[in-house]
Order: C-alpha cells, then sequence, then structure tokens
C-alpha cells in the first residue's frame, strides 16, 4: 500500500517539482515588495481565493476575455508563480479571473469598487470590504492589497499602452449604454 | 457487551458540527442571492465563512462521524471491546477542541490559504495528534480480535488510517519549501486524496459494515471488494493534476492524471456492483428498511459521482465546466449524496442498536429522508443546470463579466432554496437522533401502547 502511494507521489508531485520553469533560479519574475507581500497577506485573510482564480488558462475565451483593447493575454506560465507562497491559482470563479488585472484599473477605482462593488459595477455580488477602510473612506488595509492587485500579471509584458479605466470597463461602459438608449 | 462510550460521543458531536456547517453553508448561499447580507462584520464575510463551511462539514461532521462508526464496528466486527474508552474520550474531547480552535482562527482571518487545508499548523496538529490516538485505539482493538479473519471494512477503516497520515504528511509539505505552480500541483494532489484516500475508505469500509447488517443479507462479492481496495490504492494518488487542466502544469501531467481519472471507472464498478449485488432480490427494503434505504441511495449517489469526476476530466469539457458551479455541484454530490447518506443509514441503524431500544420517530425519520433527498435534488440540479449555463456564457467573450453574474442568480436561488430545505430536515433528524439517545425508555412504552 505504501509502495503505491509512493510511486504515485513520485511520479505527480515529485517529478513535476522539477519542471524547470517552477524553479526560483530560472525565473526573471520580480520579487514582490513589502506592501505586496502585505497585500498578499491581506487576499489570503479575506478569502478572495474563494470566488477570483488567477489562472488565465491556455484557453482562446479566457485569453480574450482578461485581455484588454482587443489585445488578448497570455495564458499564465510556471514561472510567473514563483514567489508566490502561498499559491492562489484558485478552484472557482464567482467573480473574473485576476491573473492579469495589474494596470487595468487605476487606484481609486479599485478602492471605490473594494468598499462598494454594487456603486460601482450594479450587479456585482462582491463583499464590500469596508473593514479595510477608515470611517471616511480612506483606505487602510486596503493600500496593501490594491498594490498587490496592480501588480498581478505585469510581469509579462504584454499589455497595450492606454489609460487605466476609471469608471466602467470599455466592454461594460458599451453595454451600460445601450440600456441607457 | 459493547460500551460504546467514545462511539456516542463522536456521533453526538458529529451532529452538532453538521448543523453548524450546514448553516454557516446556508449563509454563504443567501450571501450569493442578497451580497448585503451580514454585512460590516469582518469575520462575518464571505471570504471568512467559505473555508468554515468546508472545514466544518468535512473534518467536524463527516470525519467525526466516520470516527465514530468506526468505534462502534471495529469492535463489534472483531469480537472484543474497544482497547481503551478512556482513551476514546480523551481522543474525542482533543478532536472537537481542535474544530472548535478551528471555527475562530478562520472567522478571525487566521488560515494557511491552501484549499483543504485552511487550518494553521496549531490547530492541524491538534487535529493530528486526536488522529493518531484514534489509530492506535483502533489498532489495537483491531490486534485484540477474536476472529482471525478480517472482514473488507476492517480493511477500508485501516487503510484509510494510514493514508490519512501519508496524505497529511504530503499536504503539509511546510510553507516555504514549495512555492507557485510547486505547491498548487502538491495542493491539488492533497484535496484530492483528503476525498479519495480518506473519506471514500471510510465512507465504504462503513457501508460494507452496514449495508450487509441492515439488509440481512450477505456480502455479494469479497474478491469485488478486495480489488475495489487495490484499485483504489493504486489509482486515486495520481488525479490530483486534474483540477490544473489548461493551466500552467506540464502537458503530460495534466495528460496522466485524465488517463488516471478515466480509471477510476473500475474501482467504481466493483464497489457499486458488489452493493446492488448485496440487496439484489431484496428490493422492497427500500421501502420498508429506512438504513437500506439511505445507504442504497447514497451509493446511487457515489455512483453518479464518480460517473461525473472521469468525464469532467477530459479536455473536451473543462474549457466548459472548469471553475463554474457545476464543480460546486460535484462536490455537494460526493459529500452530501454519497458520504453523509451513508452516515445517515449507518445512523438510524447504530444508534437504536447502541441504546438497546427503538428510533423515536419512524414518521421523522421517513420526513427526513424525503425533505433531504427533495431539497438535495433542487440544491444539485440548480448548480449543474446553473454551471453549464455559466460557462457557455463565460466562452461568449463579448458579455461583461458581470452579466453572467446577473444570469445565475436564479440557479443561486434554487440552490439557496434547496440548502434550506436539507437544513431544515437535518433539524428533524438531529431532535429525532438526540430523543432516541437521551429520551430514555419513556417513549419506547408510548410506542408499545396498541395504536389508534
Amino acid at each position: 500500500m505504501f509502495a503505491l502511494f509512493f510511486l504515485g507521489v513520485v511520479a505527480t508531485v515529485i517529478i513535476p517539482a522539477g519542471t524547470r520553469e517552477w524553479q526560483q533560479k530560472t525565473s526573471a519574475t520580480p520579487a514582490y515588495t513589502d506592501l505586496e507581500l502585505r497585500g498578499r497577506e491581506v487576499y489570503r485573510q479575506e478569502g478572495c481565493i474563494w470566488c477570483h482564480t488567477q489562472t488565465n488558462r491556455h484557453l482562446k475565451a479566457d485569453n480574450i476575455r482578461y485581455g484588454r483593447y482587443g489585445t488578448p493575454a497570455p495564458p499564465s506560465e510556471g514561472e510567473e508563480y514563483i514567489n508566490d507562497n502561498p499559491h492562489y491559482l484558485g478552484n472557482k470563479r464567482t467573480g473574473p479571473d485576476l491573473s492579469r488585472i495589474g494596470g487595468k484599473y487605476s487606484d481609486d477605482w479599485h478602492h471605490a469598487h473594494l468598499r462598494d462593488p454594487r456603486g460601482v459595477t450594479p450587479g456585482s455580488i462582491m463583499v464590500a470590504f469596508t473593514w479595510l477602510y477608515n470611517k471616511d473612506g480612506t483606505p487602510t488595509e486596503a493600500v496593501a492589497l490594491v498594490a498587490y492587485l496592480q501588480k498581478l500579471g505585469t510581469s509579462v509584458n504584454w499589455a497595450p499602452a492606454g489609460v487605466p479605466t476609471t469608471t466602467f470597463s470599455p466592454r461594460d461602459v458599451i453595454i451600460e449604454g445601450e440600456e441607457e438608449l | 457487551m459493547h460500551q460504546d462510550t467514545t462511539a456516542k460521543t463522536f456521533i453526538i458531536s458529529s451532529l452538532v458540527w453538521m448543523l453548524l456547517g450546514m448553516g454557516v453553508g446556508l449563509i454563504l448561499a443567501i450571501k450569493f442571492v442578497f451580497p448585503d447580507f451580514l454585512p460590516y462584520v469582518s469575520w462575518l464575510g464571505y471570504g471568512r465563512f467559505r473555508p468554515l463551511h468546508i472545514n466544518l462539514v468535512l473534518f467536524g461532521w463527516l470525519l467525526t462521524a466516520n470516527m465514530g462508526l468506526t468505534y462502534y464496528l471495529v469492535p463489534r466486527l472483531c469480537g472484543t471491546p474497544l482497547y481503551n474508552e478512556k482513551l476514546g474520550l480523551a481522543t474525542a474531547t482533543l478532536w472537537n477542541l481542535g474544530n472548535l480552535a478551528g471555527i475562530f482562527t478562520l472567522l478571525g482571518g487566521l488560515n494557511k490559504g491552501r484549499p483543504y487545508a485552511e487550518y494553521i499548523t496549531p490547530v492541524a496538529l491538534v487535529l493530528a495528534v486526536a488522529w493518531v490516538l484514534f489509530c492506535i485505539n483502533i489498532f489495537a482493538t483491531i490486534t485484540q480480535r477474536k476472529y482471525r479473519q478480517m472482514y473488507v471494512s476492517l480493511w477500508y477503516i485501516m487503510g484509510a488510517m494510514v493514508w490519512a497520515l501519508f496524505v497529511y504528511v504530503v499536504g503539509n509539505t511546510p510553507v516555504g519549501m514549495i512555492s507557485g505552480v510547486n505547491e498548487a500541483n502538491v495542493n491539488w494532489f492533497y484535496g484530492h486524496s483528503v476525498v479519495g484516500l480518506i473519506f471514500t475508505p471510510l465512507g465504504l469500509g462503513v457501508n460494507y459494515y452496514f449495508l450487509p447488517k441492515a439488509a440481512k443479507a450477505p456480502l455479494y462479492s469479497h474478491r469485488l471488494s478486495i480489488i475495489g481496495f487495490w484499485t483504489i490504492a493504486f489509482i486515486y494518488v495520481w488525479n490530483g493534476a486534474h483540477h490544473l487542466i489548461f493551466g500552467p502544469v506540464p502537458n503530460w501531467l495534466q495528460t496522466t492524471a485524465i488517463v488516471f481519472s478515466i480509471m477510476m471507472f473500475i474501482p467504481v464498478w466493483t464497489v457499486v456492483t458488489n452493493f446492488f449485488g448485496t440487496v439484489k432480490g431484496e428490493w422492497k427494503q427500500l421501502w420498508t428498511n429506512l438504513p437500506v434505504r439511505y445507504l442504497i441511495a447514497g451509493v446511487v449517489f457515489y455512483f453518479l459521482t464518480c460517473l461525473q469526476g472521469p468525464i469532467q476530466a477530459l479536455r473536451a469539457l473543462q474549457p466548459v465546466i472548469h471553475f463554474t458551479d457545476w464543480v460546486v455541484g460535484h462536490a455537494h454530490l460526493a459529500l452530501i449524496g454519497a458520504f453523509s447518506y451513508f452516515t445517515f443509514g449507518a445512523f438510524y441503524y447504530a444508534v437504536p442498536k447502541m441504546m438497546k431500544t427503538q428510533l423515536y420517530s419512524k414518521r421523522l425519520a421517513e420526513v427526513h429522508f424525503w425533505l433531504t433527498t427533495a431539497g438535495f435534488l433542487y440544491f444539485i440540479i440548480s448548480l449543474w443546470v446553473g454551471g453549464v449555463f455559466q460557462g457557455i456564457m463565460w466562452n461568449v467573450t463579448d458579455m461583461a463579466f458581470v452579466e453572467t453574474v446577473k444570469a445565475m442568480r436564479i440557479y443561486w436561488i434554487g440552490r439557496m432554496l434547496g440548502g434550506a430545505m436539507i437544513l431544515a430536515a437535518q433539524v428533524i433528524f438531529v431532535f429525532n437522533l438526540l430523543y432516541t439517545f437521551f429520551g430514555g425508555a419513556n417513549y419506547v412504552r408510548e410506542l408499545q401502547r396498541p395504536s389508534r
């Protein structure tokens, strides 16, 4: 019984651990700053992982959906995660994937959205993270979280130049506009 | 004569954890429909409750319940009293304290961030020590056994106890030793093995004991049950990476996981054939014999789960169902449909036996069965239909994500209502069992009175 278990572990856990792009040494991915690391802590503590994946799969639908201004986002590769401990690959998308979110929205957009998701995106069911902010709306722990979100997916140079969205994502603007007409 | 103190303690504890765990589950389901339900407080947030739900139902309810049933059936299969009841009670205390500490740490935002291994190291260690004490007690009982030959339930239970240790050691590779996708791969090996190498052998071991007992029919085939055991031992370990298909893991690893997932049909076939074969010719017992009905319903759900599992792993289906609510439905099919139903059936059989009495109310038990089943089907069909719909919408790339969320609302309402029915049924169940435990002889006299 132990032999069978050991065989499976060697084949599916130990051998893959040697995959070249999973090794620290070969990775060009920059390390997280202290603030971003603190943001990762908030991400873990608030359980963001339960609704958001960080896996842009090798699928056209994923790449196009999480791309920007018509440019599809490249799929996530092993070395991008090399500094992630714990990993946040995720297993459920109640909200959108976050692997390429960095730079898509402005910091102000993120703060408004984290504090009052339905005020920014009507129909969203995200938790309103009011406890990451002071009573007057100035961010406390949310500063670190947003710094981390802005970092996500930026170690690969893919995003077309453009101003981060401050109100709605481009697709949302079109859809909202159509509803008004 | 069997004292059963430990078994009773574990079973009653598991009932408390079940109500808590399913209650938290219902709160989560409500939050999908009314996102501002229980707002403004960090420890009431969705992200805090979600890991709590998983850990309470997995380790509080199902594992505690199956440990209790193990304490019940191993002495009976060995023809000897439990090795040490005092050790058993100490184990129960430690185990419950571990789970209680788990609640507070998770609500406080202390978690390891690894799906299915959220408990922080101190809590996980308390639970691990309790598990080792449990293993010592059970193994010592087995070595004292009167009958030389070991019935298949003992195989499965011993397997689960040993595998749990292996899986735990690999799954808790210290944070810091591994990172990124490497850690995700270990995590999914662990996450899959928790179900496959702990809950599956425990649940099947319990069913291998209770189904022939309750149906008063011999097991269909001992050889098939042993084939099932060794194929589970061989095949389950290789499946972890099917949670990462199209993700950042090597193709050969994904393909290996898919191939072994398909091979899971072998153990599943042996198990299902064996259970159905045991009640063959006795189908009328589904109407007259409540434990048998629960155990067989559980086998049907087990069969469905294990049909879904391998097929879900195929690359053809992954783009539609992965990350959707379909998968949530699949998980509940295994853990409510199969393993909880096994446990319900076993409880209905074992609790009156331990108390040397009858079940307090057969009618309440009937209500429990039909309300659970109706609620569960409503719950799970909502998630399956909704999940496929959700996956298809995600593949329509010019549909804004929030539109797909709005479209899911009707399915999430279905899940919430189904979940409420399940929880209501469990309140009835717990009342019925606790009355059987503590009601004493009073109601038995009532039952014996001639009916109107």
